[in-house]
């Protein structure tokens, strides 16, 4: 704790604002929430798999089942992801008639995101792999919420959106200017992958015309 | 003796009151949520069905776990998907501070098949979900 200059004994010294202030911090404090989300497997830390030696079969093996797989013109593409996000939040409550039943919160988020690429060529040997494994903030927000409430502030349905797989099938019931697109669809295992955080309304995705929605709707939309 | 054992009557219920609070301000706010999506993992299964690599067929696959989540055309080579997706979250809402932890597990198996639809490889994920 900071000291008031003063040329009183080091004990007397406490600034007594501070004090206070500290004080109605710890008092006023409430609602702080740690909300953690860890979706799939952490990918090992040294690859044990060589370029040009490594089957598919070896790949498997020891490193598991990919996240996504599709067929590419020479064989297969493997990606292997693993993400987790972790969201802290600060909040605040006023003692006052009305106010005491609400708390003032911020929030903010940080991803660690892992992904592994592979391509294999037509006699299933690894032809090429490359990795990235990164921490970045995901986002803040803020909102006024009722004491006990407890949810995430930011928007990271992109991250634990159910896997594309449950969806196939189903793809073919899409509106039509998706379905028409299934030529260049990345979810559909045959004409290359993408991973999770890839945009909805760039790349082979742009002729689909998905306008992005704003964030409550789009994890509706998730839901 | 009488003493004794009124004090004694009249300090065991109120511990056991006060304890009996305590636990319920403490379990209160615990929260916990489950859901899974997907197939049956019936690769997890015991005793796991045997596959044999170059023998078992799309035939085998397909009786033993049951339509795959997805199927996959590669030129002449086929592959089946398995997918099981679960979702388990587990909290603890205390107002001053709160908790959640969410765990999204993957259990998922894969099969390559050849054109004559012989199993060529396959693998089960290291994460696992119980089959129940």
């Amino acid at each position: 704790m900071k000291k008031c200059p003063s040329n009183k004994e080091p004990a007397q010294v406490v600034c007594p604002k501070l004090l206070a202030l500290f004080l109605v911090c710890i008092f006023s404090v409430t609602g702080c929430s740690h909300l953690t989300s860890d979706v799939g497997p952490p990918l090992p830390s040294a690859a044990t798999i060589v370029t040009g030696k490594s089957t598919l079969g070896d790949v498997v093996t020891t490193i598991g089942v990919p996240s996504q797989v599709s067929a590419s013109a020479g064989g297969f593409v493997f990606l292997y992801e693993h993400n987790e996000v972790v969201e802290n939040q600060i909040g605040i409550s006023f003692d006052f008639p009305v106010l005491r039943w609400l708390k003032f919160v911020y929030a903010g988020s940080g991803l660690r995101h892992e992904a592994w690429l592979m391509t294999f060529d037509t006699n299933d040997v690894l032809q090429a792999w490359g990795k990235e494994d990164w921490k970045k903030p995901l986002g803040t927000g803020a909102a006024a919420q009722i004491l006990v409430t407890v949810s995430s502030l930011v928007d990271s349905t992109a991250v634990r959106r159910p896997a594309s797989q449950h969806r196939w099938g189903e793809m073919w019931l899409n509106p039509l200017p998706q379905v028409l697109n299934t030529g260049q669809s990345p979810q559909d295992g045959r004409f290359g992958l993408e991973q999770r955080l890839a945009p909805t309304f760039v790349g082979q995705h742009t002729l689909e015309m998905i306008q992005p929605l704003p964030p409550r709707k789009a994890k509706k939309a998730n839901k | 003796m009488k003493t004794i054992s009124t004090h004694s009557t009249r300090t065991v219920p109120s511990v056991a009151f006060v304890l009996l609070l305590s636990l319920l301000a403490l379990t209160s706010g615990c929260v916990s949520k489950s859901s899974t999506q997907g197939v049956e993992n019936r690769w997890r299964a015991e005793p796991a069905p045997v596959f044999e690599r170059g023998k078992s067929t799309e035939h085998d696959v397909l009786s033993a776990l049951g339509p795959p989540s997805q199927v996959i055309n590669a030129g002449n080579r086929t592959v089946f998907y398995y997918l099981l997706e679960a979702k388990r979250s587990r909290g603890v809402i205390l107002i001053i501070y709160n908790q959640t932890v969410e765990r999204i597990v993957y259990d998922r198996a894969i099969f390559f098949f050849d054109a004559q639809g012989h199993l060529t490889d396959f693998s089960t994920s290291n994460e696992k979900v119980p089959l129940q």
